[in-house]
């Protein structure tokens, strides 16, 4: 939340947070949530897969949802598909595997 | 998210222009339509907010814009149809409210008819919440002879020949043996008097929100509807029957109006009318983060299909298409402008806020717990925070409660644990083939119910482990707790203590200023045996903070 803050302010932060994440690489389309508007989805592209998956929701909090809670700034707000990310770091296929906890398994794995 | 499938030569022909499927897909990406290329279909996923997009001919008529293939405000006339529903009281306290339209110059082809079946699924199961709020009727107009009368019938009144049957059946028996009437019926099998459309000579059209009259059956052949939409919202009948109507215009078909009289008033139906909205262009701005004159903003609103009546220094007055049921405040138009503007020409901008950040003090109180632990040998496992009684309480030789979760979908899922220690039980019973000793431990939320919290229940964060295996008494895992808790710096007493999960003298508990922090010991053998596993073993947990 700050003054002044707006649209481009914040793909400025999902495309900061994915490029110390090591994946530079972000492209932004439309999206909708209930609560955000105007609400935008980010695909990032992984060079391994040589793939752009989405793994972004974000969006600018609706002005009658931050009235009742006395904020009169604008608020961006974003959601990271941190599961999927790990996913793709571990090379996990399937999304239980992140809560496998076979010991032999565990040690077999890398740390991120 | 909803999703529908439009056929790519139809969808072109809608579009009046022929656009490569790849190209045709990252468009209507780039107009929030998530789209993906099936063969010769292209299948849409449609926010929840746009029933006005559930169509072909929706879609269509908002590609062209952002296409700039045919932009502004979408221009519907629409002259007397000359057909009248009349309203009987009786419907007043069964379903009270019906609007309807007329279509002429209906040509059917497959491609329309698989349409406007999809369009009236979609709209029946979201707009419409599976019939519950509004029910939408399609007849041959040539099939009925007006005025149409909305009324009511008792459950063995008036028999026809429903949809897709050859024989006359009752209300009540379409209910209990029509597919539509055995899924639908709970909505009304209670009334005491089925609603019911008839028109003038006595042929039934529909009993709303069930099934509609073989008699009135659109073909092929069809070239006129009616359509009704009844209902409990006028609100939501009215956006039902203008989306449509308005998606069938888009075929070239014309619509007209039609009277519906109600005991004590008249409506003329559907509304076709846009509604006027101010929008102060410095907002658009300011918000976005660009900067572009009105004149500019005002074609990228005509590019969304909006109006445009009047452009000023800093304003621009809007019509909303009739079918836009979404736009409630100047933001919405706002993302709208965004859109026709491209997603993909706004340009990052480095963030301005600079401020310093760091982690939490809890997150670095478990980081530091995690480095002590597996500096001590113990493995971090993840494990699931949902849980059920059995596990959390029985198994553990406990009773109590904890918060539950309101519509659990699966009984192994039903409260939210309150201690890390079940949890680590389940992992060492997946464990079984593994070779002992293990060393296991988990940092992790618990919610406890706590009556001074607002909620009722507060979550608190805990590190916990285990070991299986021989050779590990409470000794080593008193130490091995102790290390811990002296390592995040707290000065702490230890001091015997009874409890039901552990065996009688081989348990402690911690405590630092008097207050109970957390336990150490060594399980009781139905614990164990509980979790299906045959060797001791011992535990610790702690609250974290």
């Amino acid at each position: 939340m700050d003054k002044d803050l707006t649209l481009r302010d914040m793909l400025g932060y999902l495309k900061q947070i994915m490029v110390k994440l090591g994946l530079p690489k972000i492209r932004f389309r439309p999206g909708y949530f209930p609560y955000t508007e105007p609400s935008v989805e980010a695909d990032v592209y992984f060079p391994d897969k040589h793939e752009w998956l989405e793994v972004i929701g974000s969006g600018m909090f609706r002005p009658e949802l931050l009235r009742p809670l006395g904020i009169r700034y604008p608020v961006l707000a974003w959601g990271i598909g941190f599961s999927r990310l790990c996913m793709l770091k571990l090379g996990i296929e399937d999304i239980r595997d992140l809560y496998n906890n076979d010991l032999e398994w565990l040690q077999s794995r890398r740390m991120i | 998210m909803p999703s529908i499938n439009l056929n790519y030569r139809d969808l072109c022909n809608l579009l009046g222009k022929s656009i490569e499927k790849d190209r045709l897909c990252e468009r209507l990406s780039m107009l929030g339509l998530e789209a993906e290329a099936i063969e010769n279909e292209i299948k849409v996923e449609v926010a929840h907010n746009r029933p006005d997009l559930l169509s072909s001919e929706g879609i269509a008529r908002a590609m062209r814009g952002f296409l700039r293939i045919e932009t502004g405000l979408p221009n519907y006339k629409m002259h007397p149809s000359g057909v009248t529903v009349e309203v009987d009281k009786s419907v007043e306290t069964i379903c009270p409210y019906i609007v309807a339209g007329v279509v002429r110059g209906v040509k059917l082809t497959d491609d329309v008819i698989a349409s406007l079946m999809q369009a009236q699924e979609k709209l029946h199961a979201l707009l419409c919440r599976k019939r519950r709020k509004a029910s939408i009727g399609v007849y041959d107009l040539d099939k009925i002879k007006p005025p149409v009368r909305y009324t009511t019938t008792l459950p063995d009144g008036i028999r026809f020949i429903p949809l897709d049957f050859d024989r006359e059946l009752s209300p009540a028996e379409i209910l209990r043996e029509h597919p539509k009437g055995i899924e639908y019926g709970p909505i009304i099998q209670e009334l005491p008097r089925y609603p019911l459309l008839i028109d003038s000579l006595g042929t039934v059209l529909s009993m709303p929100p069930i099934i509609n009259s073989e008699d009135t059956r659109v073909t092929a052949g069809t070239k006129g509807f009616f359509i009704d939409v009844t209902g409990h919202e006028e609100r939501v009948i009215n956006q039902t029957l203008t989306i449509l109507m308005t998606g069938l215009a888009e075929r070239g078909f014309d619509l007209k109006s039609v009277v519906v009289k109600y005991p004590k008033r008249r409506l003329i139906t559907p509304n076709l009318r846009p509604r006027k909205f101010h929008v102060n262009t410095r907002d658009v701005n300011k918000i976005v983060g660009i900067n572009i004159r009105p004149k500019q903003i005002a074609k990228l609103a005509e590019a969304m299909r909006y109006g445009v009546t009047k452009v000023n220094d800093s304003s621009l007055t809007l019509l909303i298409p009739p079918y836009r049921t979404d736009i409630m405040h100047e933001i919405d138009v706002i993302e709208d402008i965004t859109i026709s503007y491209g997603y993909d020409k706004l340009e990052p901008t480095f963030p301005k806020v600079l401020t310093i950040g760091e982690r939490a003090p809890i997150e670095k109180l478990c980081d530091k717990s995690r480095r002590v632990l597996t500096g001590i040998g113990f493995m971090e496992v993840m494990t699931y925070t949902l849980t059920n009684t059995r596990i959390n309480f029985e198994l553990m030789r406990l009773k109590g409660e904890a918060a539950e979760i309101a519509n659990p979908v699966s009984e192994d899922y039903t409260i939210v644990r309150n201690s890390l220690l079940p949890s680590l039980l389940l992992v060492l019973r997946q464990n079984r083939h593994n070779p002992l000793p293990q060393k296991i431990f988990e940092v992790g939320d618990v919610v406890v119910l706590d009556k001074q919290s607002e909620t009722g229940a507060r979550n608190v964060r805990r590190a916990a482990a285990a070991i299986m295996g021989e050779g590990f008494g409470f000794t080593y895992m008193k130490a091995a707790a102790e290390a811990l808790l002296r390592e995040l710096g707290s000065t702490f007493e230890v001091q015997a203590t009874w409890h039901p999960s552990f065996i009688d003298g081989r348990v402690a508990e911690f405590l630092i200023r008097g207050e109970k922090v957390g336990i150490v010991g060594e399980l009781h053998p139905e614990v164990i045996v509980g979790f299906e596993l045959e060797n001791p073993i011992v535990v610790f947990e702690i609250d974290l903070k």
